[in-house]
Order: C-alpha cells, then structure tokens, then sequence
C-alpha cells in the first residue's frame, strides 16, 4: 500500500493538468466577461458586471435551447428503453456485443457529415420532393423545430442508448423472475420493477443528455438555418461575428450555471430515486 | 483564337493537362505578356521553400495556381477557408494565427492596418502588379495612410437574387425585398449571415446609408430586421442549395453566388437596388511577422500574373478590374450585366467601410436579429 503522503504526491500532476486545462480558461472566461468591448471587437479590460445584465438581450435564444434540448433528451430516452432494454434483457452472448457495436457504428463518421446528410435529406430536393411525389403535398422541414429535434434525436440516441443499457443491465434476472413468480406479468413487472430500479441512470441519462444538448451549436446552424437558433449559436455569433468577447464570455458562464444547477439537481433526483429503490 | 479555343486551353492547363508554359505559349498570352512588358517570374525560387498559409474564403481560389507555384518553388499552400471578414479578423485578434497571406474585403484593411496585423507591401518584390492597370476606386481602397497596404484580386457587388418562376412581381428594389418577404413571399426569403449587408440593406430600405452608425437611424433597421425575421426561411451565407432546391425564392447575395446559380439556372436573376447597396473588393495581404514572408510576396506575385490570374476567374467567377486579364477574356465577359453591371446601377452603390464593420450597434442589431 502507498503512504497517504505519497498518493497525494501522485495526484499532483493530474491536479496540475486540471488547473491548467479546466480552472484556467474558467477564470480567464469570467475576467473576460466582466470587461469591455475593444473599439474594433475582441476584449480590452474594465470591471463591470453590465455584461451580465445583457444577458437578457439572449433570452429568446435561451427559451430556444431549453425547450428543445429539454424535449430532445425526453424523445431519445423514450425511444432508448425498448432498444436498451432488449440488448440488455434478451440478447446474449456475441450476438448482444455485435448489437451494441452497430449502436456505435455511426460514431465512426464524421458529425459533421452525418448532419449535412440531414441537411440535404431533408432540403427540398429530398424528403420533401418524395412526399411531393407520392402525393402527400409540398412540405418544407428544413430550418424548422422539427428538423433540429430530427437532427438532436439521431445524433445522442445511441448515447441514450449506451447509458441505459448500462442502467438496465444492472438489474439482476433473479428480481424480474421473482416478480413473474409473484404474479406479475412481463407488462406490469417493467413498470413496477424494471423502472424503479433504473431509475437512477434514466435520470443521469436524461441530465447529461439535456446538459449536452444545451451546449449544441452545429445541429441548429445547419438544421435550424438562423430560424432555429440555440445560445451555443449566440456565443459563437458573439466571439466570432460580431467580437463582443464580453458579453459571449458572460453569456457562456450563464449557460454553464444552468447546466451546473441541472447537474446538481439531476445528484438530489438520483438519491431521492436509490433511496426509493430500496424501500419498494 | 477564338473565345472557344482559349477556355479549352484553359480547362486544359486547369486540369493538368498541359504545364504553365505550353498554356502560354499554345495561346499566345506568353507573347502577348512579353510584349507589355511582363515576364513570367523566377522570383527568389531560390531562397524560398517550407509552407505559406493563405486565408480566403469557400471556393475562391484556382488550385491549378496553387499547384503551379508548388511545382516552381517547392512551397507548399496550405489553405484556410474563412465565412466572414468578421471570423478572419477574430481569428487574427486572437494572435499567432499563422497566416503569411489573407484575402479581406476593403472594409477590413484599416482597421487590420492601423491595428498592424498587416504590413505596407513592398511592391518591388510583386513585379506582377501594376497600380495603373486597375481602376483607382479600388486602388485607393488598398491604400491606407498613403500606403499600398492591399492589391486587388476581384471585386462584386451585393444584391438579391431571386427565382423569376417563383417571383412573379416586377423586383427592382430594397423595398420589393422588405415588402415582398413580409408579403407574398412570406417563408421563402433568406437574409445574409453578414451584418455588414444585413444591417447595410436595413438602413437603405429607410433611405439611409449603407454605413450608418446613427443610433436613430440604426433603431429603425433594426425593428425592420426584427419585423421580417419571422417570415425568412433562413439567415445563412450558404443559401445556394436553398434557392436551387426552390425552398427559398429571394436571396440578399452577393453577385459571385449569383453568377453561380445562374449558369445553372438561368431563371434565377441578380438585381441590383436601385436605390443602392454596397460594392466590395477583395484583396491580398500580407501579415507582419507571418512565418514565411518570402514565400508570401512570391506567391501573391504568382497569383497576379495575368495568366494566372485569367485562371482564378475561371475558379472564382468574380469580377477583376485588371485591365492585362480583361484583355486576357472573352469580350462577352465584360458586358456580362451580372459581373459587370452597367454603369447607373453602380453609381449609387456604397463601399462598405471601416467603421460600419466594427461598430458595436450595428454587431449588436446584427446579434439580437439572429438570435430573435
């Protein structure tokens, strides 16, 4: 065994990579956010938290990505369970891991091809022009809240996917056998026995989702076409288009709160769940 | 040589097929080069070698030059593909960017100047440039505090383009564009994705200038833009596939893109307002303490010679002032309305400047009609 002395020793360097790497550009953000805006873009120093104050000017965009990423993870995880549940449940062997290695497949392209194929899908010379032929009349997708809630659920379904199989997984065989022995049907025995005890990782699976989904930015801009437009868009916009370094940097630290207040939520909602697995 | 003969050669040589010299020589620009007095260069080769990084924008380069000058020097191009003038120059405020060569607009040339990110060209070392071969409108643009900071390398003009099968009412204005999206074209319009443009064709819809920074007149636009925004289809630069798909009618544009979609759609038109707009040009530009200056200068220089240059319109399809490549093109091209309109509708276009790309209004109106 190491001496406590000589482990904490060793945590140096990963400390070190930490400051560096993750405190570092978080303090070098928030100085940034309480200064100004140099006359001709970019950041020049002052100490005001105005910035903060026009954070507001970005509400509509705020309502945007909460709505929708809030939406977007609640539609992934619903069409997750049933896939999640049966690689886990009733899949075995080398069949189960070919499964869950097709789930990853389309990691293996680019993200950003995968959503320009979307883009071209759904644009007006695809989707549209076969719905158009079939005789349904003309649709337009694109640049709409359906085509950006298409591109979020294809993009993190098979990370819903992973997590809960993860989740279900987990859950010994014996407890869904005892319940049939008890009377309960295969029905009735997910809901009352399956659901409670995954519950904690249908909870962390829907926080990271949302969490993530809130940060989304190329989603929106080739989906959304400037429509349908998400505050990972606004902080963009505001570092690269219109330089206001300030105010993107406190729009970011205002994101990153949200997400830290979803994340400590999601710890309280996850213990009240183990908590409630135990006693049902 | 006719028009035919000579963009065979040139889609010849484009493609590889014949080296840079038998191009010159099979067409006779070669001569016609000696004649005027230009010789093909052999600057520095040399001297020169490693990497020289151009910044530019999506398809406005011939890569056939980029190749040549490869081939002549032993330098490598590497390429950096930029949206905006905006991103260009964050990317250059953000420091150490890496660039030896950047292809602003006239906007972006004072204030990259007085901001010494760029450096007063040495003209010696670009023998391929000559001032009084371009029209001095754009001449003057390149030239900040008495110095010739930028040389020309095309230059257009920003308009509407719009689907003449789609859009049936006569369409000659800045107020057919407002009027018609928020009227009977309501979905199928596309603002750009450019404040300059976006906020400038705001201002003129009010009959103010392109380049207004008043606070008054700015408020105006900017409830215009908030007004149209929810009957646009899409606030993009890429809206080529939009228009040529008919998901969107009515496109603010500048004239490349609609050279570009015309030739394959002559339906689709370019209109410029006859209230005005904005005229542009794009430059070359060296950076301060760009990691290869030498390789810079030589590459720019590679890049002017008319030949080449003959070449990069053929890529870009934008319009060049210099009056050694016009001579170079079929006479058709410069009675083309599109790149070369007439004279009564350029008139009243405005060169966008300075002040308009950086004030912080205008960015702002910009950033809450995006994000509205």
């Amino acid at each position: 065994m190491l001496q406590p002395r000589m482990a904490r020793l060793l945590l140096l360097p990963g400390y070190a990579l930490l400051a560096l790497t993750l405190i570092g550009p978080l303090i070098t953000t928030l100085v940034i956010s309480l200064g100004r805006r140099a006359p001709s873009g970019g950041y020049e120093t002052a100490l005001s938290i105005e910035n903060f104050a026009s954070v507001l000017s970005r509400s509509t965009a705020f309502l945007n990505t909460v709505q929708l990423s809030a939406f977007g993870a609640a539609i992934c995880i619903l069409a997750a369970i049933p896939v999640a549940f049966f690689i886990a449940k009733h899949l075995k062997g080398s069949v189960r891991y070919t499964v869950l290695f097709l789930v990853v497949l389309p990691f293996f392209t680019s993200f950003v091809a995968r959503t320009y194929a979307w883009y071209f899908a759904l644009g007006g010379r695809g989707l549209p022009a076969v719905l158009e032929w079939i005789g349904l009349g003309r649709f337009r997708f694109l640049n709409t809240d359906f085509a950006v809630a298409i591109g979020i659920i294809y993009a993190y379904l098979p990370i819903a996917i992973l997590m809960l199989f993860v989740a279900f997984d987990r859950i010994g065989d014996d407890l869904l056998e005892a319940s049939n022995d008890l009377g309960r049907g295969k029905v009735e025995t997910f809901f009352s026995v399956v659901i409670p005890l995954a519950m904690p990782g249908l909870i962390s699976t829907y926080s990271l989702l949302f969490i993530l989904l809130s940060g989304e930015y190329l989603i929106p801009m080739l989906l959304g076409g400037g429509k349908v437009y998400f505050i990972g868009n606004a902080i963009v916009d505001l570092f690269l288009q219109s330089r206001n370094w300030p105010l993107g940097s406190a729009v970011a630290i205002s994101l990153m709160s949200m997400m830290i207040v979803v994340a400590f939520l999601s710890q309280i909602f996850q213990r009240m769940a183990n908590r409630d697995g135990r006693i049902g | 040589m006719d028009r035919k003969e000579l963009s065979v050669w040139v889609e010849k040589y484009r493609r590889g097929h014949i080296s840079r010299r038998g191009f010159l020589t099979v067409t006779g620009i070669g001569a016609t080069m000696l004649g005027m007095g230009i010789r093909p260069s052999r600057a520095l080769s040399q001297e020169l070698s490693g990497t020289v990084t151009l910044a530019t924008w999506p398809s406005y380069q011939n890569q056939a030059n980029l190749d040549s000058f490869t081939e002549k020097t032993g330098v490598s191009v590497n390429m950096a593909i930029f949206g905006s003038n905006e991103e260009m120059m964050a990317k250059m405020q953000a420091g150490e960017s890496g660039f030896d060569i950047i292809a602003p607009s006239q906007y972006a040339i004072p204030l990259y100047a007085s901001g010494q990110f760029i450096e007063p060209l040495d003209l010696s070392l670009l023998p391929n440039y000559d001032a009084a071969a371009v029209e001095p409108r754009f001449v003057e643009q390149g030239t900040f505090d008495g110095k010739t900071y930028a040389v020309q390398k095309n230059w257009g003009t920003s308009g509407f383009i719009i689907n003449t099968t789609m859009v049936t009412t006569p369409f000659t204005s800045v107020k057919d564009y407002f009027d018609g999206i928020r009227g009977p074209y309501s979905g199928y319009g596309v603002a750009l994705d450019h404040p300059l443009d976006t906020v400038g064709f705001a201002l003129k819809y009010h009959g103010y200038s392109f380049n207004s920074v008043d606070e008054a007149e700015l408020k105006k636009a900017e409830e215009l833009l908030l007004e149209t925004k929810p009957h646009l289809y899409a606030v993009t630069t890429d809206f080529q596939p939009m228009m040529s798909s008919g998901d969107a009618s009515i496109a603010m544009g500048w004239s490349f893109n609609a050279m570009q979609l015309h030739r394959d759609m002559p339906e689709i038109q370019y209109v410029i307002a006859k209230e005005g707009g904005e005229i542009w040009c794009d430059f070359y530009v060296i950076t301060r303490n760009g990691p290869n200056r030498a390789a810079a200068y030589a590459l720019v220089n590679h890049l002017l010679d008319p030949a080449n240059n003959v070449l990069e319109f053929e890529a870009h399809g934008s319009a060049i002032s210099d009056t050694r490549v016009l001579a170079l093109l079929p006479p058709e091209v410069q009675t083309d309305p599109i790149l070369y309109p007439a004279k009564e509708l350029l008139d009243p276009l405005e060169f966008g400047i300075a002040e308009a790309m950086s004030n912080p209004l205008r960015n702002e109106i910009m950033a809450r009609f995006k994000s509205a």
